[in-house]
């Protein structure tokens, strides 16, 4: 796999007029970010994120270190043809409706009129604003801008898309589109580099994380990796008879281990998105925005398509397009096969019918148009879970 | 290019849906349309369409100017302040293309509300023209308006001027009279400068003859009418002084002869039919001094004296004068493109409006700096002269003199605006001026972080 983004001692220094410096945002930050992943880069306020970003995307110059972005410069007009950029707030043009920004970012990437127009289509009932095509932008809420914001980070088909807080102003409908949205790019091969200090977001959908803290790196690694608690298992099962429990405990007792039960707690996001799921069954109106259509076929299968027009590295990844769904699955797959053989036969029979994970869970109920997994979340859901069961086991 | 011309297009977009600048557009029409005719003139036909001309042509110039500074500014300053520039730049957009985009949008803005409003005021003049005044006055506007003249100046014999100044150049030289400290050939263009004023001046009960040259052909064969337009200085009267003149024009049997009574120092024309004009396409022009009271009549160096004879018509010079100003905006959007790229709002927009000003001040600068006396004579010793006159070539290079191409003279005194001009507006003005201050403005707007504001 090759690195989409590389940065190697990458430091930002703010100076005033005279040149002494005001702000250090960043300092010899090392960042590799390989294709398909999504990397979730957190940090408290003006730890330097959106500093990140705005360097990787040849928006600041950096006060020293590297860049590079599918191998070439960030200033590099060529390689900004593969990318998608979401910025914290969204800086739209109040002016233009919604369909003009649209189609105004299309032509920017010298999208013909027509590819334009049906992207520009599809985008905005993909952001579930449809209805709203022909308003102001100035008259649209904060949420709703966003909503464009995103729809116009994804005109290009983008190979590697830099979302900065990109549920920040969303309603949790929209938070949980987004997240999908995400889990999707992901499953065509897109890269997503994404800035938050949600925690629960970055939670649900990132493979790598790094966190940030006054400029530098304090920890990075997987999601699996860093958020599993190494001394204990959590088993999660349907209601289940008290005798039955009762049985289950002791038997667990009998073993020495001492379980701790509880009634699990429907998460409110969960909570909320049934609700607003009702209210739309019941076609009460608004004015905001709509719910988002997936549209399966958007993106490019296979993404960077003119392998003369890009560098060395570029040509590279396109040789790889092919290969890596397969390495993708390779995971899970093994990870599947470890975990039969090292189960015991009694846990076995208790997992068989019982056991999922809690985070599939929470999937599970979700309302009909969410709760539709795609196939790359799953990828992920059973990688972690692979994960966790190998190391419970060993 | 398609994202060079959305950039474009979405200048048109901010226009159509900013509404200062709609109010701007109308306010100005407004003015365009009522002040004039509350404007009082000469009274005749003639006086009034000048004036309406002159008046129009300097609100719209100016307007259009102005205009230009404020929205290119704005425009451009207002995407990077308000992070929209951020969207632009994260896509495959160079910096030149964004630059190269605005200014070709804003030109085109300039382009169609120019010749909007160019419209609007030509169907004024022309509704002016056929609703007021006498036939006569009509008749007279025609001829003098709305067909517009090449101006033509005297032949001057320019060997026998050399042979002149060489002889009266030795003659003071055996004499001893040469100044010192001033060399050969500045003494020599003073001798010649001396030679033409005096053969100039012409005492009481004298005749002047000019000769006129290489007219166009056929001309003569034509019903059309020529100009002669002149103005004359009286050594012992003041001007103001009422000065008897009496021309003959033409020789053999085709002279036409005026007598008449003008005032001295102030511009006159009179017509005279083309059949004056000899087979060799040449023109003979004598004045004779019959006034007693006054010493000697003086023609100026300058203009004094002027042929013009119909060349175009007036809408061909209408529409060159709507072309003059263009270009002129262009160089304005070019400059405050550049102001912009590396300077915020307020400063880029005093730096436009400050040019402005000085191009319209050209002339009257001009005529104060050392430019204007000669150079050779400057101490080149002294740093200081060095450095002023440095940094005022520089500026003139910078700022063109706006009233060079101003077109509004011309085009009221129906002076036909020659293509040569045109021309080397687009050649001084865009590919050198514009372009130079493009290429800057791009080349300092790509070393820009523009990724700096963060509030
Ligand atoms: N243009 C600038 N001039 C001076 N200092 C700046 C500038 N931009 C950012 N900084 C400083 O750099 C640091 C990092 O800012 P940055 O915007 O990257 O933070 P952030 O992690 O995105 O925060 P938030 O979560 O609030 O968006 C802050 O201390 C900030 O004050
Ligand atoms: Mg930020």
């Amino acid at each position: 796999m090759y690195e989409v983004i590389e940065t190697i001692n990458l430091s930002k220094n703010f100076q005033d007029f005279w040149g002494r410096t005001k702000a250090k945002a960043l300092d010899r930050l090392n960042l590799k970010i390989y294709r398909g992943e999504i990397f979730g880069l957190l940090g408290p306020n003006g730890s330097g994120k959106t500093t990140t970003v705005k360097l990787l995307l040849g928006l600041l110059f950096p006060t020293s270190g590297k860049i590079k972005i599918l191998g070439s410069s960030p200033r590099s007009v060529i390689c900004k043809k593969y990318l998608g950029f979401l910025p914290e707030e969204s800086y739209l043009y109040p002016y233009q409706n919604a369909q003009e920004a649209l189609f105004f970012y299309g032509r920017l990437f010298g999208l013909s009129r027509s590819v334009c127009k049906k992207r520009v289509d599809d985008l905005l009932d993909m952001v579930g604003l449809g209805k709203a095509r022909l308003r102001p932008l100035k008259e649209f809420s904060k949420g709703m801008a966003r909503r464009i914001g995103i729809a116009q980070a994804l005109i290009n088909d983008p190979e590697v898309v830099f979302l900065d807080e990109p549920t920040s102003g969303l309603d949790p409908v929209g938070t949980r589109e987004i997240k999908d949205l995400i889990l999707q790019l992901k499953e065509h091969g897109k890269t997503v580099f994404l800035c938050s200090h949600l925690l629960s977001d970055v939670e649900d959908i990132c493979d790598k994380i790094a966190i940030l803290y006054g400029g530098k790196i304090r920890c990075e690694g997987t999601v699996g990796d860093l958020l599993s608690k190494k001394t204990a298992t959590q088993i999660l099962l349907e209601d289940i008879p008290a005798p039955l429990l009762q049985e289950l405990t002791l038997w667990l007792q009998a073993k020495g281990i001492k379980p701790h039960v509880e009634k699990p707690r429907e998460r409110l996001e969960t909570f909320f998105l049934n609700i607003i799921q009702q209210a739309r069954m019941q076609q009460a109106p608004t004015s905001g925005a709509m719910q988002g259509i997936k549209k399966e076929d958007f993106f490019s299968q296979n993404p960077l398509p003119e392998k003369k027009e890009v560098n060395p590295v570029l040509a590279q990844l396109v040789q790889t397009v092919q290969e890596e769904p397969e390495e993708l699955d390779a995971i899970p797959q093994e990870k599947e096969e470890e975990k039969k053989e090292t189960l015991s036969p009694a846990a076995k029979g208790v997992l068989e019918h019982l056991v999922t994970s809690p985070k599939e869970e929470k999937t599970e109920v979700q309302p009909p148009p969410v709760a539709k997994e795609s196939k790359g979340k799953k990828d992920i859901l059973q990688k972690l879970l692979g994960g966790f069961i190998k190391k419970e086991q060993s | 290019m398609s994202a060079i011309l959305a950039i474009a297009f979405k200048v048109f977009q901010e226009v159509k849906k900013t509404k200062p600048a709609l109010l701007l557009f109308f306010f100005v029409l407004l003015l365009l349309l009522l002040f004039p005719f509350t404007l009082k003139s000469d009274g005749t036909l003639q006086g009034q369409i000048q004036l309406f001309l002159s008046y129009s042509f300097l609100i719209l110039s100016l307007a259009l100017y102005s205009n230009s500074i404020f929205f290119t500014t704005l425009s451009f300053t207002s995407e990077i302040k308000g992070k929209q520039f951020y969207l632009i730049d994260c896509k495959s957009v160079a910096r030149w293309q964004f630059f190269i985009g605005k200014f070709l949008g804003i030109a085109l803005l300039n382009l169609f509300s120019l010749f909007c409003m160019g419209f609007i005021l030509l169907m004024l003049v022309i509704y002016i023209k056929e609703t007021q005044g006498t036939p006569e006055e009509r008749q007279d506007v025609q001829e003098k308006i709305f067909t517009s003249y090449q101006g033509y100046l005297p032949y001057i014999p320019l060997e026998k001027l050399q042979a002149m100044v060489e002889k009266e150049y030795s003659k003071r030289k055996a004499e001893n009279r040469l100044p010192s400290n001033i060399g050969e050939d500045e003494i020599k263009s003073q001798i010649k400068m001396q030679i033409q004023q005096q053969l100039q001046l012409i005492p009481q009960g004298y005749q002047r003859i000019w000769n006129f040259y290489d007219l166009p052909d056929g001309l003569r064969n034509t019903d059309q009418k020529i100009k002669l337009r002149y103005k004359v200085y009286i050594s012992e009267a003041g001007s103001g002084f009422l000065c008897k003149v009496s021309w003959k024009i033409g020789r053999g049997a085709n002279t036409y002869i005026l007598e008449d009574k003008v005032k001295a120092g102030e511009y006159f024309e009179f017509t005279f039919p083309a059949s004056t004009i000899d087979e060799k396409n040449s023109l003979e022009v004598h004045f004779l001094h019959k006034e007693e009271k006054s010493g000697m009549i003086y023609f100026p160096l300058e203009k004094g004296i002027e042929l013009f004879y119909p060349y175009g018509s007036f809408y061909g010079n209408y529409i060159r004068a709507l072309f003059l100003i263009y270009f002129l905006s262009c160089f304005l959007i070019a400059l405050s493109l550049f102001a912009s790229s590396f300077l915020t709002f307020p400063v880029a927009i005093f730096f436009g409006l400050f040019v402005l000003f000085l191009g319209l001040i050209t002339p009257f600068l001009l005529e104060i700096s050392p430019l204007s006396t000669h150079t050779q004579e400057m101490a080149w010793e002294k740093i200081t002269d060095i450095l002023s006159y440095s940094i005022l070539q520089f500026s003139f290079f910078v700022v063109p003199d706006f009233f060079y191409y101003a077109p509004t003279e011309s085009l009221s005194l129906g002076r036909y605006i020659e293509w040569k001009i045109l021309g080397e507006s687009i050649l001084k003005l865009l590919f050198l001026r514009s372009a130079l201050f493009t290429l800057i403005g791009c080349f300092l707007f790509r070393h820009r972080e523009v990724g700096k504001p963060i509030m």
